[in-house]
């Protein structure tokens, strides 16, 4: 997740210190409550944040071969670094998030040890790419003799027919492709 | 029964991790993913071929195997202490940038906000009289905040205590929270009912735009609420190519009607406060009389249009629309026209008059591609006023209403004195709330 530097920050501060916004919103400084974080004095500028959610989990992603074309994420902005001026009001803040409704998982299937003589479905999930998904079964069977592919547009997920198919299928590829 | 399974994406971040949450919420956050080139128009997938066969024949690692709970911590209550750069800095976080956007902000909407002391919070707190402790759902339940968290949102958003009953019936629709894929999702909230007026909402002039506290702190709650409790992530779970104009729309509507109010006429008091709210592909045309067809041959035509200019207008939308009227332009169609006499009259004049061949409906994207609306139509009683089994089997030049009732067709006075009618599209009838229930 994204988390405070210091850096962002001053260049932040820095932008913000001559909003007359600023001076609209400010009201005396609080009382330090008993139970508060640290009260960090303007100069120079530190903040103490309290422990925010965890990093989101990393995603198994299987290395493409090849890669596909490399496209950089734009770089955030170069910060400035000037120090918040002295004698601000100080603020202890409430935090405007919500919780998460615990989700419960389940692990993955166990993989196929071959795919010789087993049969592998396709499924185009939303429609749209059929070039590319029409052709993967042909494909997979031409490059793995003895395995057998087919392809489902599953169209309604509801449907019995196409679970039919996917009951059918020893493995599965799921066409994100939206 | 549990087959192996691998995704074909995008190789791009922020889909990977779009992908990765909606598995997560699927209740399988571990399933691997083959990231394939980013390009809509790749005809041939062979070369990745043997990624997909490994993916469903390497074996698994004990993390992946292994069943689990995804249950991050509750953020704290207070976040932290410092000047109000440091606190804005601290809402802002990094400000990261995904593959296709940014960057963004972390917990703003990216302007400044009012720091939610305890204090602010408490007498935002007071706009309610419900507890603090009371929890809401947001994102059909995948996500909750309390009332208090709501109204810490509304502190910064920079709304007053009186506006807390809105706030927290946008909190109930689930608020802003955009869309991961290809619409501009911009949500849409008319506030009907006296509220409107008691906390000085704008419903004359200019009310799509700035100017109005309580107008444009709503509008900024909608966004942070959707950011903090609906978990809207830009770039990762909002990717909508462009976005809308506005994000979160809202007006109070002008009582000064000859029709029924919204409230009554979507069945509650006139004196009960309602906010009627469109979730998605919602963008309000703005009212500019240069826009004059053919059809039009006086001033009059222009700015208060016709019935049978509107059919034409309406033709353009496929789901559903807002009509929209000012005041004047409202009572001088109920005078002028035979179909404009009531809201349901002229809801049923539009719905009758907006149609289409019978052969372009049946050859439609969602027709052909989604089997479920063809299902839905087939499942109405025939001979009612919405698309039934009557429509379905027609010959090809037959004209068919273009929208599933007339209640897909939502009439809203609004705005100042003067001649004016607008439209926008809908994806379908809105969904009412009760404000008062928040009082």
């Amino acid at each position: 997740m994204k988390k405070l530097t210091l850096l962002g920050f001053i260049c932040l501060a820095v932008m913000l210190a001559a909003m007359p916004f600023m001076a609209a919103c400010a009201e005396p400084a609080p009382p330090a409550p008993p139970a508060a974080p640290t009260v960090i004095t303007p100069t120079p500028a530190v903040v103490t944040p309290s422990p925010g959610l965890p990093p989101t989990p990393t995603v198994p992603v299987v290395p493409t071969t090849p890669a596909g074309p490399a496209k950089p994420v734009t770089p955030a902005p170069a910060p400035v670094v000037i120090a918040a001026p002295a004698g601000e009001p100080v603020y202890t803040v409430m935090d405007p998030r919500g919780a998460v409704v615990p989700i419960p998982y389940i692990g993955l299937a166990p993989r196929l040890d071959t795919v010789v003589g087993k049969k592998i479905g396709v499924v185009n999930m939303m429609g749209g790419n059929e070039a590319v998904m029409d052709s993967l079964p042909a494909d997979i069977m031409a490059a793995y003799p003895g395995c057998t592919a087919e392809l489902l547009y599953m169209k309604d997920s509801k449907s019995s027919e196409a679970w039919e198919f996917v009951e059918s299928c020893d493995a599965i590829i799921l066409g994100h492709n939206y | 029964m549990s087959i192996p399974c691998t995704l074909e994406s995008f190789n791009l971040p922020d889909l990977i991790t779009l992908a990765m949450i909606s598995a997560r919420n699927s209740g399988c956050p571990n399933i691997r993913q083959v990231a394939c080139p980013a390009d809509t128009f790749l005809t041939d997938l062979s070369p990745w071929i043997p990624d997909f066969i490994d993916a469903l024949t390497r074996p698994l690692t004990a993390e992946e195997a292994a069943d689990g709970t995804y249950a991050p911590p509750v953020p704290p209550r207070i976040a932290m202490t410092g000047t109000y750069d440091e606190m804005m800095a601290y809402f802002e976080g990094d400000l990261v940038a995904q593959y296709s956007g940014g960057p963004y902000a972390w917990m703003t909407d990216g302007g400044p906000v009012v720091p939610p002391t305890e204090e602010r919070v408490a007498r935002m707190l007071t706009g309610t009289s419900h507890s603090p402790d009371e929890v809401i759902e947001f994102s059909k339940g995948k996500y909750t905040a309390t009332i208090e968290r709501i109204a810490v949102n509304a502190v910064m958003a920079g709304c007053k205590p009186e506006y807390m009953p809105v706030v927290l019936s946008i909190a109930e629709t689930g608020a802003c929270v955009g869309y991961g894929g290809d619409m501009a999702k911009g949500h849409m909230y008319v506030v009907s009912g006296p509220i409107g007026k008691e906390i000085g909402m704008n419903q004359g002039f200019a009310l799509l735009t700035s100017g109005n506290p309580a107008n444009v702190s709503l509008k900024r709650v909608c966004s942070l609420m959707g950011i903090n409790l609906g978990k809207c992530e830009f770039g990762i779970n909002m990717l909508e190519r462009t976005g809308p104009h506005s994000w979160g729309t809202i007006f109070a509507e002008n009582p000064n009607t000859p029709w029924d109010t919204l409230n009554v006429n979507f069945g509650y008091d006139a004196d009960e406060s309602v906010l009627v709210y469109w979730s998605s592909d919602v963008l309000l045309v703005p009212f500019k009389n240069i826009y004059i067809s053919e059809s039009m041959r006086t001033l009059e035509d222009v700015q208060c249009s016709s019935p049978e200019a509107l059919v034409e207008t309406l033709k353009l939308t496929s789901q559903g629309a807002i009509a929209l009227f000012c005041p004047d332009t409202a009572f001088h169609w109920a005078s002028k026209y035979d179909c404009a006499k009531t809201m349901q009259t002229l809801k049923d004049y539009l719905w009758d008059n907006v149609t289409q061949r019978a052969d372009d409906w049946y050859s439609s994207y969602l027709m052909v591609t989604h089997p479920e609306f063809m299902r839905k139509y087939e499942a109405k009683e025939r001979g009612t006023r919405q698309l039934n089994p009557d429509h379905l089997n027609l010959p090809d030049d037959a004209q068919v209403p273009k929208l599933d009732s007339p209640d897909s067709i939502v009439i809203v006075v609004a705005g100042g004195t003067g001649d004016c009618q607008t439209w926008g599209p809908t994806f379908g009838p809105p969904n009412t709330y009760s404000i008062d229930k928040w009082r």
